[in-house]
């Protein structure tokens, strides 16, 4: 079966001093070292990225990788916006399906302040429709409109998504590569400034550089020899790139698609998955993301999210994003699938260190791409 | 968009949202704007059904964040949209405006 | 006999108060709003220019055209002396945005604040030749002043839209009389921002001497006294000249009051006369006679008499209402509006 045998990521946040290279090399070798492999093991590398095109104009990045790490291995990039690490990671696993013995590494990696805010504005609403771009919408703000929706249609406040954000800083401070490490307050949260309104500074997802490696394998003799976590599915759907042309505004059809996918490839049930990595690329993402793997009721979200159900101390079944998600750990886009992918590796193999939550057997990890228009969910069991 | 050539092609689609009417679904309110839209932030962005039923954006001129609403009727007018050179193709598009 | 066959307008709802101008100044408002005799002008918004307006008022003018229709309108001509190009049609782009589509003339017109009436004349002859069906006039302007300069107090912004037919006329054009000279009192060189004008050269060689020799030319032509009309329009380039254009022609103050639009609106240069028509317009009867007379710097005067007909009865009358759509604005956000800031 197909299995992680080994994970690193870089820290998340603004490293000046880090270029693309640094970033991809530093998590390349610590992969495999943390394996206790060579790089000459590795049959494939597949990698997510996303804007290396269009902040620093660079493409090919098998061929800049494979100068980077000496090698003359097959390495295909892989974009799929914000889900570009979780595609990757998707990929990888059926390359391995479809060759024996066989041990690939996925990088996800994104070096993203480099340019200046309206820059890095204008890169990531390359993810976004030509209308959506016409009309003035950022990334953030076409998160914003479904916000908006949601909080109109169901009555809930601001406050209602600043608890996930409360949630998601305290579960970073216990994660020393995390972008912040620092709790907020739901005031805090209340009275950051808007980026779109309804949705604050506070409310979103950091603009971070960052790397995040794995190696997958399925050699049975790499499996025993380590901490191992079984790949149990990895499926991805697609929907319209559009918000305005979906069938519904608060429900991101490919999350629902492929979540229904991975439980029914991995043969198990939700009740069964007591911690997850969800994409809350903005606290409404967290919301629908629960909502649409089928863990709450639609519309349950607000509640759910205000009484922090998924919180670590909560003592509930069910934890939600433990490194600090993408709100707190940091979102460097290319990254954040494989680091999600990795976090869940660790508390499964009970290496997460400080953060580490009850022994558990399933984990899951939801990566999205745009405003919803590509969704990867993977499950992990051990 | 300053591509004379992707404006001239887009006019036939501004052309057929142009002048009518519909109601708001969902709104925001644009703070931080990519460089073309950063002078004009903060700036309305609705998302529209159309009385036909199909769904567009556009920026919302007329009201502020103080009295917009979901489901306030509103109908399409032509404005200029997004900054560009002074040497560039001026882009018009539609934008909404609230019917009172 | 040819003539209007339907007409649009377009109002921006953005107004400024002369008085919140004078404040910016450290003028008094007072004496400001007592020699222009204007209280506010409406201000197109920071998205809007001549061609949106001009799609907004031709919008309105060819509401009842259906596609058909539309493509027998043989002529587009647009006059403005706001363009925001140098050198490209605006006649076509508001054309395509209006589904005119595509054997028309086209051009742009510029003669200060009546290119728009020498070009309805123009096209009045083509529809009256039988050369076109249709002939599609409009006027836009978002008036521009230096900040500062006396011009600030009453450049305003909006735009109208005519569509000349023979077939169901709702106000003949009976007659006209033009009158050009060489007079610079107003102008703009091709890149400078602002226009600028002679101060009060612009009143009597310029304003006066044009619009007087152009209507008693025509008065004379027609054969019709001051009293047979039911309206007088004169081009508004503030408050007070139209009243005194008027007096010293002997109309009264009545025939004059309901084109009187200069002092809630400004002067919005080219579409400034014809604002005076289409509210007149919208007030009149089947065979009221008009006496409209507009003005254009360096400078001439299209003086033109239109006749009402009973097809005026069946118009939908917008114009107060738009009139009266307003927001106000304070002073930084009429500089954003009019991309000072």
């Amino acid at each position: 079966m197909n299995s992680i045998i080994s994970y690193y990521t870089t820290r998340f946040g603004e490293l000046w001093d880090k270029s693309l290279g640094d970033l991809a090399n530093e998590a390349f070798e610590g992969v495999l070292q943390n394996a206790a492999l060579q790089k000459e093991n590795i049959d494939a590398i597949f990698v997510g990225n996303m804007l290396a095109g269009v902040v620093e104009d660079r493409l090919l990045l098998s061929a800049f990788l494979a100068q980077l790490f000496d090698t003359n291995v097959p390495i295909y990039r892989v974009e799929g916006a914000c889900a570009s690490g979780g595609l990757a990671f998707q990929m990888a696993n059926h390359y391995l399906r479809s060759n024996k013995n066989s041990t690939v590494l996925v990088l996800g990696v994104e070096k993203m302040t480099d340019v200046s805010g309206p820059e890095i504005t204008k890169a990531l609403a390359t993810a976004a429709s030509f209308d959506e771009q016409v009309a003035g919408l950022t990334f953030p703000g076409v998160y914003a409109l479904i916000a908006q929706y949601y909080l109109n249609k169901y009555g809930y406040t601001e406050s209602n998504l600043a608890a996930i954000s409360v949630k998601n800083h305290i579960h970073a401070t216990y994660n020393k590569e995390a972008h912040f490490r620092r709790s907020v307050t739901i005031d805090n949260v209340l009275e950051s400034s808007y980026i779109a309104y309804p949705l604050k500074v506070l409310d979103s997802s950091p603009i971070s550089d960052g790397a995040a490696a794995l190696i997958l394998t399925n050699r049975s003799d790499l499996i025993k020899k380590s901490k191992s976590a079984h790949i149990l599915a990895s499926e991805t759907a697609t929907d319209t790139i559009s918000l305005s042309k979906r069938e519904a505004i608060d429900t991101l059809k490919a999350t629902v698609i492929s979540g229904k996918k991975a439980f029914s490839y991995a043969g198990i049930s939700q009740k069964e998955i007591n911690l997850m990595e969800v994409h809350d690329c903005f606290t409404i993402a967290e919301i629908l993301a629960l909502e649409d793997l089928g863990f709450w009721e639609k519309g349950q979200g607000g509640h759910m999210a205000k009484d922090m159900v998924t919180h670590r101390d909560s003592g509930n079944n069910l934890i939600v994003n433990t490194s600090g998600g993408l709100k707190a750990a940091g979102h460097p886009v290319g990254g954040t699938g494989v680091k999600q992918i990795g976090e869940v590796y660790l508390q499964l193999t009970q290496q997460a260190g400080a953060r580490q939550v009850k022994q558990h057997n399933f984990g899951l990890a939801h990566n999205v791409g745009g405003s919803g228009g590509v969704a990867v969910v993977t499950i992990l069991g051990v | 968009m300053s591509n004379p050539v992707a404006i001239w092609r887009n006019k036939e689609h501004v052309k057929k949202i142009l002048n009518r009417y519909g109601v708001i679904v969902s709104w925001t309110s644009i703070k931080i704007a990519p460089p073309a839209f950063q002078e004009e932030a903060p700036y309305l962005v609705v998302l529209v059904k159309l009385d036909d039923d199909e769904m567009v954006y556009g920026q919302l001129s007329g009201l502020s964040i103080e009295n917009i609403f979901i489901g306030q009727r509103v109908k399409s007018v032509l404005r200029r949209s997004g900054k560009v050179g002074d040497e560039d193709v001026i882009n018009y598009s539609f934008k909404f405006v609230p019917v009172r | 006999m040819a003539g209007i066959v339907d007409y649009g307008f377009y109002i921006p709802t953005n107004r400024i108060t002369v008085k919140e101008i004078a404040l910016r100044w450290g003028k008094s408002s007072d004496n400001v709003e007592e020699s222009l005799k204007i209280s506010e002008k409406a201000v197109a918004d920071h998205d809007e220019d001549m061609v949106t307006m001009a799609y907004q008022a031709g919008e309105m003018a060819l509401n009842k055209f259906d596609p058909l229709e539309k493509s027998s309108v043989g002529a587009v001509f647009v006059g403005s002396e706001t363009f925001p190009y140098a050198v490209k049609p605006h006649s076509t782009i508001i054309a395509s945005f209006l589904g005119v589509e595509k054997n028309y003339l086209a051009f742009d017109t510029q003669f200060a604040c009546k290119a728009a009436t020498g070009a309805m004349l123009a096209g009045n002859a083509l529809v009256k030749g039988d050369d076109i069906k249709y002939a599609l006039i409009i006027a836009s302007d978002k008036a521009n002043a230096r900040p500062g300069d006396a011009l600030e107090y009453s450049a305003g912004s909006g735009a109208n839209a005519f569509v000349l037919g023979k077939k169901n006329v709702l106000a003949h054009i009976l007659d006209w009389v033009s009158f050009s000279s060489d007079t610079p009192d107003f102008w703009r060189r091709s890149k400078a921002n602002f226009p600028s004008h002679a101060g009060r050269f612009t009143g009597t060689p310029s304003y006066f001497h044009h619009i007087i020799s152009a209507s008693q030319g025509l008065l004379k032509k027609v054969n019709l006294k001051p009293s047979d009309f039911k309206f007088a329009v004169f081009h508004m380039p503030n408050g007070s000249f139209p009243l005194k254009v008027a007096k010293i022609l002997g109309f009264e103050l009545h025939q004059i009051t309901p084109s009187y639009v200069v002092s809630h609106l400004g002067n919005s240069y080219s579409a400034s006369a014809l604002m005076g028509l289409v509210a007149v317009l919208d007030k009149s009867k089947p065979g009221d006679k008009i006496f409209f007379a507009s003005y254009g710097s360096g400078a001439g005067s299209d003086a033109i008499v239109f006749e009402v007909t009973e097809e005026i009865l069946k118009k939908e009358k917008k114009f107060e209402k738009m009139m009266n759509e307003k927001r106000y604005i304070n002073y930084s956000e009429y500089e954003r509006c009019m991309g000072l800031a």
